[in-house]
């Protein structure tokens, strides 16, 4: 269980002054990244009457995080730790989910994550491209029926779905509440994409990773599952993150001829030439490479700029590139959309 | 001079070594019955009376710290982990357990590299 991650701590203004304490308390516990959750639960509303947008100020991202002088200190005990911060809003209409994309303060967090209210906006979540998590309030039970179709979509997509254990902690009514949502979720899903986290108001809430890896196997997960949706599919939605900000654009793909190719493979056995020019041709050239770098270049660089992720969405890149001849990248989908009509 | 044990199957029993923290630290005196009889509340709490049941054992108990080594039947060793994980308050103050080391094997318990202060 490489690199246990805590993907909500709540620092909004009505947690409290104990921030400190609980990031304290998940270092200690053996947590490598920790994740500063902003939870603002109406940010975007639209009056009915006038059809004048109106916009909750939300606070800068490096707001919310740990001072940097004392983050020094937590680095020197621990290492290898890193801080994100992570942006959540509560959906109740269509016209939210626009303005996610629309304000500009959102952009500096590194995850968003949205709680839908009804059934469609819950399938509206699963099939944007905004969205990196999908969370449920677990102190109540959840209002609308889960369906399979929505689940694939969002499996599709690379969202996940988040379960927080703290309420279960805080009282014994809501964790009746939270056990039930969790079992029915993950009885939707089948476990996969489901990530577990606090979710705390209290450092006493916070629970170590294996402590919380068992406590989805009470949920109805696998060991193995249960293992990941602490570890790697915390991972998973980082870097679903990264390359959800950093990408802005769609390729237009081309297929080549496999007779081209294979006729080439033959003028190149005649002419006896050696295997190292055939695959040098099969690898993307130049010009390919160019373009990547283009792209690379574009990202609108967020504060996880981490080089490890950096280096994994480049593979992630080259493969792509090297199945597929990439003929032309276009940097906003609405271009290709013009030049495909 | 060394003997070479193969166990086969399922280990019958898992053992864990835990710690009772309360918030802030606080210093709450808790004798080894209280500590089982603790136990036993949060396992009735998750489980009820099936859970209640469970045997769990004390073997080692250290007041000053408020640990101790507990032995479980490997059957009921996820829903007493998982009772002790989701207990939120003892004796009316805000507590939690945690839980230090997990094995099959209680020799492994005689070392917990995790907190070496290097």
């Amino acid at each position: 269980m490489a690199h246990p991650c805590e993907l909500n701590i709540l620092c909004d203004k009505n947690s409290g002054n104990n921030v400190e304490d609980r990031v304290k308390m998940a270092l200690s516990l053996g947590y490598e990244v920790i994740v500063m959750n902003n939870f603002i639960p109406e940010f975007y509303t639209k009056k009915k009457k006038k059809g004048q947008e109106k916009t909750v100020p939300v606070p800068e991202a490096s707001e919310i995080k740990i001072p940097e002088h004392i983050w020094k200190e937590f680095k020197k005990r621990y290492k290898n730790i890193q801080q994100c911060t992570r942006f959540t809003t509560v959906i109740t209409d269509a016209a939210q989910m626009h303005g996610l994309t629309k304000q500009k303060e959102l952009k500096g967090y590194d995850i968003t994550a949205v709680q839908p209210t009804t059934e469609k906006l819950f399938h509206n979540c699963c099939t944007s491209d905004d969205v990196d998590i999908i969370t449920f309030d677990m102190t109540e039970k959840i209002p609308f029926k889960i369906k399979r179709p929505s689940i694939n979509k969002a499996l599709e997509m690379g969202i996940h779905f988040e379960l927080t254990y703290s309420p279960a902690i805080r009282d014994p009514t809501l964790r009746k509440h939270s056990i039930r949502n969790a079992i029915k979720i993950l009885t939707v899903c089948k476990g996969k994409n489901v990530v577990l986290s606090s979710g705390c108001e209290r450092a006493v809430e916070l629970r170590g990773p294996s402590d919380v890896a068992n406590l989805g196997i009470l949920f109805g997960l696998n060991e193995a599952q249960a293992k990941e949706a602490v570890s790697s599919r915390c991972r998973a939605v980082l870097l679903h993150a990264e390359a959800r900000k950093t990408i802005r654009g769609t390729a237009v793909m081309k297929v080549t001829p496999v007779v081209d190719i294979s006729q080439k493979l033959q003028s190149s056995t005649e002419s006896q030439k050696n295997s190292l020019q055939t695959t040098s041709e099969l690898m993307p050239d130049e010009s390919d490479k160019s373009d990547c770098n283009g792209l690379k270049e574009d990202r609108r660089t967020g504060n996880v700029s981490e080089s490890s992720f950096r280096k994994r969405l480049h593979e992630k890149d080259t493969d792509f590139q090297f199945e597929d001849t990439v003929s032309s990248v276009s940097k906003k989908s609405k271009t290709v959309n013009v030049v495909d009509s | 001079m060394y003997r070479r044990i193969v166990s086969k199957g399922k280990a019958e029993y898992f053992y864990l070594h835990v710690t009772l923290e309360f918030e802030d630290f606080e210093d709450v005196p808790v004798d080894a019955i209280k500590f089982k009889t603790i136990i036993v509340d949060a396992l009735q709490g998750l489980f009820g009376l099936a859970g209640a049941s469970i045997p769990a054992d004390i073997l080692k108990f250290h007041q000053p710290k408020r640990s101790a080594v507990l032995r479980v039947p490997s059957s009921g060793f996820v829903k007493l982990w998982s009772s002790l994980t989701l207990l939120g308050t003892c004796m009316g103050r805000r507590c939690a357990f945690r839980v230090h080391q997990v094995t099959p094997h209680l020799m492994a318990l005689s070392a917990n590299s995790r907190e070496w202060q290097l």
